[in-house]
């Protein structure tokens, strides 16, 4: 039961880190410089910068520990700047264009360039809508009723000791 | 408010996940297109169509084969063509550029004049290797973007007509 409310969490903040990702890959197509003449509509470098904050803040907001908002944040700014450098090297993969060592670096130099562009924002999002969920999110674990952990079985007026955490 | 906390941000994610992966394919299909319409036109100078039209080599005449094998309507907008006498420029084509429809899948011819304004080489009018640089700029249906192209075509050496009156 117990794993299965765990897979369950899993797979809902993979969809979450799906989501967020397909969003910030879509406002960097859209944003990103190199792409600025073909993609209409297409809007200035300030939308991969607010894409970053409001999606990393959704996930935030979505996920507990402040270590693994982060973490996933920054996955997700990773997986858009690949998915942007692929976009831009789809050419060459359809036999469009050839392939040179500038293009190469090109692609290389851009999609760097968006991934530090986002990472800033989408960390301090992700710790904001982190911080911003303590008080709505239900508490993971004591949400899904993991009997016998301590901080569902402790009463009221119990303070938190490493001798009562280790007896429990 | 929390019992519904998940599902709101679940829904919020999902709602961005189904509009960035719309607008993510929107992107990145018009990107391609757009790449695939620029490699699928081409500009070559037609072999034989040079031609003096003056006796001292001041005018001559040639013809471009402009194709457009894109899946998109294209325009050729300008022509700008440098005559070459060895690797000496000695003209252009001054006369205003009238634009060129070139439907799907078709070619279409595109004569041109050249005037020779380089007095110091008009001596070597017939006798040295001509050849053309230059470039032309397309423009696609619905892509906002204008394509520009490099034109090469070699000439080889082309003899000043005799029929003209007595030459030089």
């Amino acid at each position: 039961m117990l794993r299965r409310i765990r897979l369950l969490w899993i797979v809902r903040v993979g969809v979450i880190w799906l989501c967020t990702t397909l969003g910030m890959s879509s406002a960097a197509l859209h944003s990103g410089a190199a792409l600025r003449d073909y993609v209409t509509p297409h809007f200035g470098g300030a939308l991969i910068f607010a894409a970053a904050f409001v999606l990393a803040l959704l996930l935030g907001l979505a996920v507990e520990s402040p270590k693994a908002a982060v973490i996933l944040s920054i996955a997700m700014c990773l997986a858009a700047a690949a998915v942007y450098g692929g976009v831009i090297y789809a050419p060459v993969w359809l036999d469009i264009a050839i392939s040179t060592i500038a293009f190469q670096n090109y692609v290389s130099q851009q999609v760097l360039l968006l991934f530090l562009w986002c990472v800033i924002p989408a960390i301090a999002g992700a710790l904001v809508g982190n911080f911003a969920g303590a008080g709505l999110r239900p508490q993971q674990r004591a949400a899904d009723g993991e009997r016998g952990a301590w901080w569902v079985t402790r009463r009221s007026g119990e303070t938190e000791t490493p001798e009562s955490r280790h007896t429990m | 408010m929390s019992r519904w906390f998940n599902q709101i941000v679940l829904s919020v994610a999902l709602l961005v996940g189904v509009v960035g992966g719309w607008s993510l394919r929107d992107g990145a299909g018009q990107y391609v297109s757009t790449s695939r319409a620029f490699a699928n036109v081409t500009v070559e100078y037609q072999q034989g169509s040079f031609a003096w039209l003056a006796p001292d080599g001041r005018r001559a005449h040639l013809s471009f084969v402009v194709t457009n094998g894109s899946a998109r309507a294209a325009t050729l907008e300008s022509l700008d063509i440098h005559l070459l006498f060895g690797e000496d420029f000695a003209g252009t084509n001054y006369d205003p550029f009238v634009p060129v429809a070139v439907p799907v899948g078709e070619s279409r011819l595109v004569d041109l004049e050249i005037l020779v304004t380089s007095l110091s080489k008009l001596p070597l009018a017939g006798t040295s290797e001509l050849a053309v640089r230059g470039n032309a700029t397309f423009r696609f249906a619905g892509i906002q973007r204008a394509r520009g192209l490099d034109v090469r075509g070699e000439i080889g050496v082309v003899p000043l007509p005799s029929g003209f009156g007595g030459g030089r």
